[in-house]
Parts: structure tokens; sequence; C-alpha cells
């Protein structure tokens, strides 16, 4: 729809004509602000916990437990040098024993949902699959945190959407 | 000609070029000292990808978008009133695609840059 609006206003005699291609789904998918009836409240970004801990893949499971237990969370995000999402640490794997590399002990290429995503979606996932946090990534694969049930749930009751 | 440079081509071809666009071919005939006239062929070389896409509008990413925006163009969402009221860029007006006509387009400043985006790749 957009090129050909943008063809349209150029033969409107229109000169300085631009195609955001990728469209507001891109724009979202990244976490940046939107505007509306269904604005940046009633998604996930805005409830998005960014302080989950994260390794990578040469680190020793020791290592990660540690810093998984200093930061007060039970999950940790393995991770590259960008912070693309490569996997994730659960309580299971975080409680073996055994000097193990990040790399044997993840869960590989965990499903994760965009900040765009609306809050009200969100939590009816976690409810339908019983889970208690949902990972959020941009549409780049990098890392933005983790969207617990319960910061969700409360944000709906608060807004009066659940 | 005016204007026009000569070329060899290869071998016997000649092109005459005016403005670097190709206008002319000539062919050497053996029967001739020049070029024979009966052998011109008038071939407008045709429009490279790259010129093509200068004539159309700019497809842009999000980090261009948001230079532009830096430098003062407006934004244009140009799907239906309804999923503009739903969720829309920051600062973006609406204007339709249905509606998109002159009357509309008045709207828009012209000469400041303009950005239009939909959903997604549509």
């Amino acid at each position: 729809m957009s090129p050909r609006a943008a063809a349209r206003l150029e033969s409107l005699g229109l000169k300085d004509v631009y195609d955001y291609v990728a469209g507001k789904a891109d724009w979202g998918s990244f976490g940046l602000p939107i505007e509306g009836r269904r604005d940046s409240a009633t998604r996930v970004a805005a409830h998005t916990r960014t302080d989950v801990p994260a390794c990578g893949l040469g680190d020793r499971l020791s290592e990660a437990c540690e810093r998984v237990r200093d930061a007060g969370w039970d999950t940790c995000f393995v991770v590259d040098k960008r912070r693309v999402v490569l996997g994730r640490l659960g309580r299971s794997a975080l409680a073996r024993d055994g000097d193990t590399s990040v790399e044997e002990a993840m869960t590989p290429g965990p499903s994760t949902v965009r900040p765009s995503f609306g809050l009200d979606e969100a939590v009816q996932r976690m409810q339908a699959q019983n889970l208690t946090s949902l990972p959020v990534t941009r549409s780049d694969g990098v890392l933005v945190g983790v969207l617990r049930r319960e910061d969700a749930e409360q944000a709906l009751t608060r807004s009066g959407g659940h | 000609m005016f204007g026009s440079t000569g070329r060899k081509v290869g071998g016997k071809v000649f092109a005459i070029l005016v403005k670097g666009k190709l206008l002319v071919k000539l062919r050497k005939d053996a029967s001739t000292p020049w070029l024979n006239p009966a052998r011109v062929t008038l071939r407008p070389r045709p429009r490279s990808a790259k010129s093509r896409r200068s004539e159309m509008p700019t497809p842009i990413d999000r980090d261009e978008v948001q230079r532009l925006l830096d430098n003062g163009a407006q934004l244009v969402e140009v799907l239906p009133e309804a999923e503009y009221e739903d969720e829309h860029l920051p600062g973006a007006i609406s204007i339709p695609l249905k509606t998109l006509d002159t009357e509309t387009a008045q709207r828009l400043e012209r000469e400041r840059a303009v950005i239009v985006y939909c959903y997604d790749y549509q």
C-alpha cells in the first residue's frame, strides 16, 4: 500500500517522497513508541523487565548460576556479542550439577514475543500455556528483557482490561 | 551533432552519444571510406535499474525514518482511518490511500520531505 501511496504523491507533484516499506509493524517490533488507542501502555514493551541476567555460550554453568543468584532471578538468557538470544537457562538447567558449559545446559531457540505484542494477548498465552514469563526480543533477535506474568496481570487489572 | 561525442564501440561500429545517452550507432562499411548512413540505427539505451530507481520514491528503513524526522519530514499513514486510530507512529497524520488526491495532498507542505508507511510489506 505504501509504495502506491508514494507513487500517487509523486504524481500529485510532491518531489521529496520516501516509502518506509517495513511499516509500523517494524517500528513496533523494535520497541519504538506507538500512539493511538492501542498505545505503548497496552503493549509488552512498557512492562518488560530489562534487568534479566544474560551470559555467553562459552561461559561455565557455575558462573551463570552465580550471576543469576546475585541478580535475584531464576532464569538467564544466553546471548552473543550483539545480545541476540541463542538460548535460555531455566530452573532445571540452573539446578544441574557438574562442570558443564552454558551451551550444553541451555534450551536453544526459546519462543519470544515482540515489544509491540499486546499485553492482553501475552497474558492469555501465559495462562493457556501455564508460563510464568515470556522473553521479549526485537525483530533482529536482540534481547529486550522478560515479561513476567504477575507484572502483566497486574498491569491489565489496573487498566481494567482483565 | 550538437553536444555529442563519438566513441568507437568495437571493430567497425561507432556510437554517437548525447549527454551520455546512446543516440546513434553507425557502422563503417568496407565500400565507403567513412560511415554508411544507410546503416544508421537509432537505439536508445535501455534505462538501467539504477536510473529507474531514481525516478521512483525512495524506500527507506527505520533508521532513515528517524533521521528524516529529525530533519523535519512529514509522516503519513496511508492505512484506513480505523487502523490509524488503533496505532500509529508518533506525529503521523492519517491520509488513507483511498482518499489520496489533490485536495488531501494539500495537507502536506511541498517543501518538506514526506514519509509514507502502512502496516508492513503490503
